[in-house]
């Protein structure tokens, strides 16, 4: 089978659990609703019973938004008008990008480190979901292989870590180097085209580094693997061994991801939004743009699981 | 020792000349004193980055007492070492665009070789380079070397002229203060050995500081500049003269006359365009853009701007009375964009730059704005940089909103980790949220931050790190606050004759003051007290917006000699109250505004002077909101969300849209986080 045919049958897995993706979700929203009701109160303190409250909600008042961020703590500082619509995409992947994900409020930083912990706790059970001859999704079962994988996922997220962290310190030094050695160069274009190659490379850098330990998961989930470090191996073994196929599936997939972040920037709401129900509308819109990311990340495990599965059949260490 | 004689000034300038300080020149006397000429050769050697120049300053005393000495600005100095002033002052600032970690190579030096005094023709010239020596009036800095004093043997008595010959050789900064080299784009600005301004009280001449800009009298500048031949170059002036020479070099040489200024650029990449501005009655304009290769379809933008500034501040101040201006698009991150000089300005822009972000256009007008403040009025920006940066800021917002509206937001993704000065790449256009030109143009958000901490009749060179928030933002919004509470029809003519009486001279606050009152027919001394002599603060509110039925209850006499008769209540009336508060330090007169539920209002003026202003209403109908301000003339108020006050809660829903907005956004970071885990 083909990389696209995997990823075919891969995005037909999801589809087949909904169960999970609903459950997925819920975690996720239940997660971010108390902050959400944390800001909810600090604007509504903010904006008391002032006038302010037409203009925010006929569109946005930058002269409120100036007084408001002056005093901004915690939660507070992280908002910014720039979340609206698509920005809320890119701002996070600009901040995952260059590290600063990890200088955002620490409160929300913990919040994140929590919510990747669930995730390592969940994905014992994604894993079994997606693999051959799984039957309907229950959520104790769904728990229970989640519990038994959990710490050994906890472990790999950390090795991950270190991996990432190197990929960091190796960008930071790349774009510093960069920046140094073309301080003589007078043409933005030509910059531009430096640091948007470098960046690609970093990006390629995170993503191999995530597509190997995707399979690492896999590797320990199928195989039933103890340590972890023999399952990191494993997994950029495999990616190494099956480079054209590994790759393919997940850039391919990526580029889906790519596309549906285009479609989504064409309807994600903007400021426009001044009755109940036109917020309520655009909140059900980018609740449909996350529940489409959470299948897409579903979909790289199932065809990841199902491109493992056919090709390990002939490998065996 | 040879006596320097004095020589006569033109007669016609001698009256002038001598209170120039004072009143407005004549009609028929030259525009300015052009009492500080220079006439400079200078040679560029792109490989070195260094300059080789001679020049001869021919100086006048306008002032009514004697000098024995001169002094001299050596600003590229600043840069010699890592313990002059400028770094010194750079590194205790905890933000700014100043450079703080200048590595080998990036420093700088102006080294006076020669210094000759000129004292008349046939007359042998007097050496006076080992009299010469470094001063540092503001802080004693041994290691400061950016003012120089030159003793002359005989002193220079009112009207008498000095002339001197130097000759200098110079390293070219790694751009530091918008002006240095990067690769082969080179922007020379206070590159030659410069005149302070000799006043009333004796020399004006400060040492270089991180927070401050310059201060010169005008002159005529007469440049010949030497760079290789395939170098397009743009000065101050109008280009008279071009020799190429044998070498691989060419000589451009520049005139201009009434400035106080010259700066230069060379570079092989510019391309240019030229465009005739040409909107009677005011005078035509050769307007002129060197602009960097990648940004030719933004030629039409710049000038478009460029024209927009011209116009608007011709029509409102006074027109520009140089026949050319030239536009210099620098090259990227060469760190020289976004200044001022006599009549050539940087402007800077980016790739991608769609329109509607207001970049090129913001620094395009704030800059060629600083022809007429700064440029035409010479302010002293060592002492009171806000009369021009704070006038520029004002008339550049103006100038957006008139030309071309609010300004969507943007921001600029792209933008790694050990590369920030690069400044990100792809811009993100955010539609619907756009900055005005009151909080967003005049920079409220800005100011809110250092409102207390100085005052703005603080010399600018001993400002906090703050000091740009004092001379740009509080002067344009507290010039945005006098237009509003004054009017336009009545601000403009302040302006006006504040620009034409003082162009081409130096004009103090108090100068300005003075015009605003005669000019209003006002005594504005107490605004003036509030926003320029104290670091008060102003913030008004509506503290208590209320409306109750008026109970009366007990025993009435309902007609004379009547019965008494108990009653209940009464509920056709309803007492309104409305408090209003002056939580800041300032005072200002302000309108109170309450609107009822019938849509009938009541406005109140309150001088604003005490703690608070209890109001009463008693009308049919229950209040719906009060405003304090309603109409916001005090653009100063730092927060005017507690201007207004709804007597009913106005719901959740601004509240929820936002926070459901920000939630999407936490929502797709913790799935940021999960795919990466």
């Amino acid at each position: 089978m083909t990389a696209i045919g995997l990823a075919f049958r891969g995005f037909g897995n999801v589809l087949r659990s909904p169960g999970l993706v609903l459950w997925l979700w819920i975690v996720n929203v239940a997660v971010a609703l108390p902050a959400a009701a944390v800001l909810t109160e600090s604007i509504r303190d903010s904006v008391g019973t002032s006038l302010v409250h037409q203009n925010l909600r006929d569109g946005f008042d930058m002269g409120w938004y100036g007084e408001y961020s002056a005093e901004a703590k915690g939660i507070e500082s992280t908002f910014t008008p720039t979340v609206t619509g698509a920005g809320a995409f890119f701002n996070n992947i600009e901040a995952w990008f260059n590290g600063d994900i990890f200088e955002t409020y620490r409160g929300l930083l913990g919040l994140g480190i929590l919510y990747a912990v669930l995730w390592s706790f969940f994905v014992g059970g994604i894993l079994q979901r997606y693999g051959e001859g799984a039957g309907l999704f229950r959520l104790n079962e769904f728990i229970a292989e989640g519990a038994s994988y959990f710490f050994r996922f906890l472990r790999l997220a950390l090795i991950s870590g270190a991996f990432y962290y190197l990929v960091y310190c190796f960008a930071a030094w790349l774009f510093e180097r960069m920046e140094t050695s073309m301080r003589d160069v007078t043409s933005e274009e030509s910059v531009f085209a430096y640091v948007l190659a470098g960046s690609l490379f970093v990006v390629f850098l995170l993503t191999f580094v995530n597509m190997a330990f995707d399979y690492a998961k896999i590797a320990t989930h199928r195989e039933n693997r103890r340590s972890m470090v023999l399952a990191t191996l494993r997994g950029f073994g495999f990616v190494l061994s099956n480079l054209g196929r590994t790759t393919t599936l997940y850039y391919g997939l990526g580029l889906a991801g790519v596309l549906m972040l285009l479609v989504y920037n064409v309807i994600a709401p903007g400021v426009g939004q001044s009755s109940a129900s036109g917020v309520a509308m655009a909140f059900v819109i980018g609740q449909a743009y996350l529940i489409a990311k959470l299948v897409l990340r579903l979909t790289f495990y199932a065809g990841e699981i199902a491109l493992f599965d056919r090709a390990s059949v002939k490998i065996s260490w | 020792m040879p006596r320097i004689p004095l020589r006569l000034l033109p007669l016609f300038l001698a009256p002038a000349l001598l209170t120039a300080q004072d009143e407005p020149p004549q009609p028929d006397a030259q525009p300015s004193a052009r009492n500080a000429s220079y006439t400079i050769e200078v040679t560029l050697d792109p490989d070195t980055k260094t300059l080789q120049g001679k020049e001869t300053i021919t100086w006048t005393n306008i002032q009514p007492l004697a000098t024995d000495e001169l002094r001299l600005h050596l600003y590229w100095n600043a840069w010699r070492n890592n313990r002059s002033t400028w770094l010194l002052e750079s590194r205790l600032r905890a933000r700014g665009r100043n450079r703080q970690d200048p590595q080998e190579g990036d420093f700088s030096y102006s080294d006076v070789t020669s210094i000759k005094l000129i004292p008349d023709i046939g007359v042998p010239s007097i050496d006076v380079t080992r009299m010469a020596h470094y001063d540092a009036p503001d802080d004693g800095n041994p290691e400061d070397r950016t003012l120089m004093v030159v003793p002359l043997p005989e002193p220079v008595e009112p009207l008498g002229t000095a002339q001197i010959e130097l000759e200098w050789s110079a390293a070219i900064p790694r751009t530091f203060a918008r002006t240095g080299f990067r690769g082969d784009f080179f922007f020379l600005a206070q590159w030659f050995p410069k005149l302070a301004v000799f006043e009333e009280g004796g020399w004006n001449a400060h040492q270089f500081h991180a927070g401050t800009e310059f201060y010169s009298d005008y002159g005529e500048y007469d440049v010949r500049i030497t760079v290789p031949s395939n170098y397009v170059v743009g000065a101050t002036g109008r280009e008279v003269e071009k020799s190429v020479l044998a070498d691989g070099m060419a000589t451009y040489r520049y005139r201009q006359a009434d400035v106080h200024d010259f700066a230069w650029t060379a570079s092989p990449d510019y391309l240019v365009f030229e465009k005739l501005f040409n909107e009677p009655p005011l005078p035509p304009v050769d307007m002129r853009l060197l602009l960097q290769p990648e940004h030719e379809e933004q030629a039409e933008r710049h000038f478009h701007a460029t024209a927009a500034a011209l116009r608007n501040y011709g029509t409102w101040y006074g027109a520009y009375p140089y026949s050319h201006v030239t536009i210099v698009d620098p090259a990227y991150l060469s760190g020289a964009g976004g200044m001022e000089y006599p009549t050539l300005f940087t402007s800077g822009t980016r790739l991608f730059n769609s329109f509607g972000g207001g970049s090129p256009e913001g620094v395009t007008v704030h800059e060629c704005g600083h022809q007429f403040w700064y440029g035409l009025v010479g302010n002293n920006e060592f002492e009171h940089a806000w009369l021009d940066e704070g006038f520029n800021t004002f008339s550049t917002a103006r100038t957006m909103d008139v030309t071309y509206g609010n300004r969507t937001l943007v921001r600029r993704y792209l933008n790694p980790r050990g590369a920030r000065r690069m400044g990100g790449f792809l811009p993100v256009f955010f539609e619907g949220i756009e900055s005005d030109r009151m909080v967003g143009g005049n920079r409220l958000d800005g100011y809110r931050d250092a409102a207390t901490s100085d005052a703005q009749s603080t010399p600018t060179y001993l400002y906090s790190a703050s000091g740009g928030a004092h001379s740009y933002n509080k002067t344009a919004l507290w010039l945005s606050t006098l237009e509003r509470y004054l009017g336009w029809d009545k601000l403009q003519p302040i302006m006006a004759t504040f620009f034409e009486r003082y162009k081409f001279r130096h004009p103090s606050p108090q100068d300005f003051f003075d015009v605003a009152n005669e000019v209003s027919g006002q005594d504005l001394t107490w605004f003036f007290d509030q926003v320029y002599r104290s670091s008060n603060d102003f913030d008004y509110a509506i503290e208590r917006a209320t409306s109750d039925p008026i109970e009366i209850s007990g025993y009435v006499r309902e007609s004379d000699g009547g019965e008494l008769v108990h009653r209940d209540s009464e509920t056709e009336l309803f007492r309104t109250e409305v408090v209003v508060r002056r939580n800041g330090a300032a005072h200002f007169p302000v309108d109170v505004l309450m609107v009822f539920e019938d849509g009938s209002e009541v406005r109140e003026s309150w001088d604003g002077q005490g703690r608070f202003k209890l109001y009463v209403e008693e009308q049919p109908q229950k209040l719906s909101y009060a405003v304090v301000d309603p109409e916001r003339k005090l653009l100063l108020d730092l927060y005017y969300t507690n201007n207004s006050k709804l007597r009913e809660p106005g719901g959740t829903l601004p509240a929820r849209k936002w926070s459901s907005k920000w939630m999407i956004w936490f929502q797709d970071l913790l799935a940021t986080f999960a795919f990466f885990s």
